[in-house]
């Protein structure tokens, strides 16, 4: 039965990506940056609630729901990296490294400080 | 917009699904997340070949694109389970183990893109060639 809800829940986090990817996509102002804002915001707040709901759900149903479900379907993994790719086959070098560099930091920020101090 | 939506949502469940299906496999259960790596390397080679190869050749509504590529493909991979792993193998000082699952997944994922990207490209361009 978790099975279940774990699918449905990712079925959750991935209407919930596209609704935030579609809001973005109506500011002007996300328009006119070439970074994806996006993306960016759904990995890393994706990451900092599932170190937050492994230190405080434990090893439980509901966790994996949460964690394997929602925040497994809700972030991306492949979409990241085909950006990176088309960022540096647009020839937007800076904006490319800054974008992974972005990334993998802040994810390792935010999976460490939700893990110890949230 | 609500095709969409739904679109997405089928897709992604069945994108979680395989996801568990995948990390739970027997081999994965080690100290080592295989599974994570094979989703991730899995959907990353998926995503150019949906959004360019199954999009131009295959005749489906726009709506079945976008499940296959933002629900199932984006729900199959995982970026905050990739995280997780890290800050698991982080605390159990296994750095050299740390190091290689990461470099495995980001170089491996970008390795893994750019051959459907390939694929995609070299079969599309065979289709217009006839």
């Amino acid at each position: 039965m978790t099975v279940f809800f774990i699918s449905i829940a990712a079925g959750i986090g991935a209407i919930t990506r596209l609704a935030i990817m579609d809001l973005s996509h109506l500011s002007k102002l996300i328009q006119h940056i070439t970074f994806p804002v996006s993306t960016f915001f759904i990995n890393i707040t994706g990451t900092l609630l599932i170190a937050i709901a492994i230190h405080h759900l434990g090893q439980s149903n509901l966790e994996q729901i949460l964690a394997v479900g929602f925040l497994g379907g809700f972030t991306t993994f492949s979409t990241l990296t085909n950006e990176m790719i088309q960022l540096w086959r647009s020839h937007r070098y800076p904006t490319c490294i800054m974008y992974t560099v972005c990334t993998y930091l802040a994810s390792s920020i935010a999976i460490y400080c939700g893990y110890f101090y949230l | 917009m609500v095709r969409k939506y739904i679109a997405v949502f089928l897709f992604g469940c069945l994108g979680g699904l395989t996801r568990l299906g995948i990390t739970h496999l027997p081999f994965s259960n080690g100290q080592f997340p295989i599974g994570t790596i094979l989703v991730n390397l899995l959907g990353c080679l998926l995503f150019p070949l949906v959004v360019y190869l199954i999009a131009f050749t295959v005749p489906l509504p726009s709506a079945v694109i976008t499940g296959l590529s933002a629900g199932f493909v984006a729900s199959l991979t995982t970026f905050s389970s990739l995280n997780l792993d890290g800050l698991k193998l982080f605390m159990n000082h296994q750095y050299i183990l740390l190091g290689s699952y990461l470099t495995l997944n980001i170089i491996g994922g970008l390795i893994m893109s750019l051959i459907g990207l390939r694929i995609s490209r070299r079969l599309v361009k065979q289709r217009e060639a006839f």
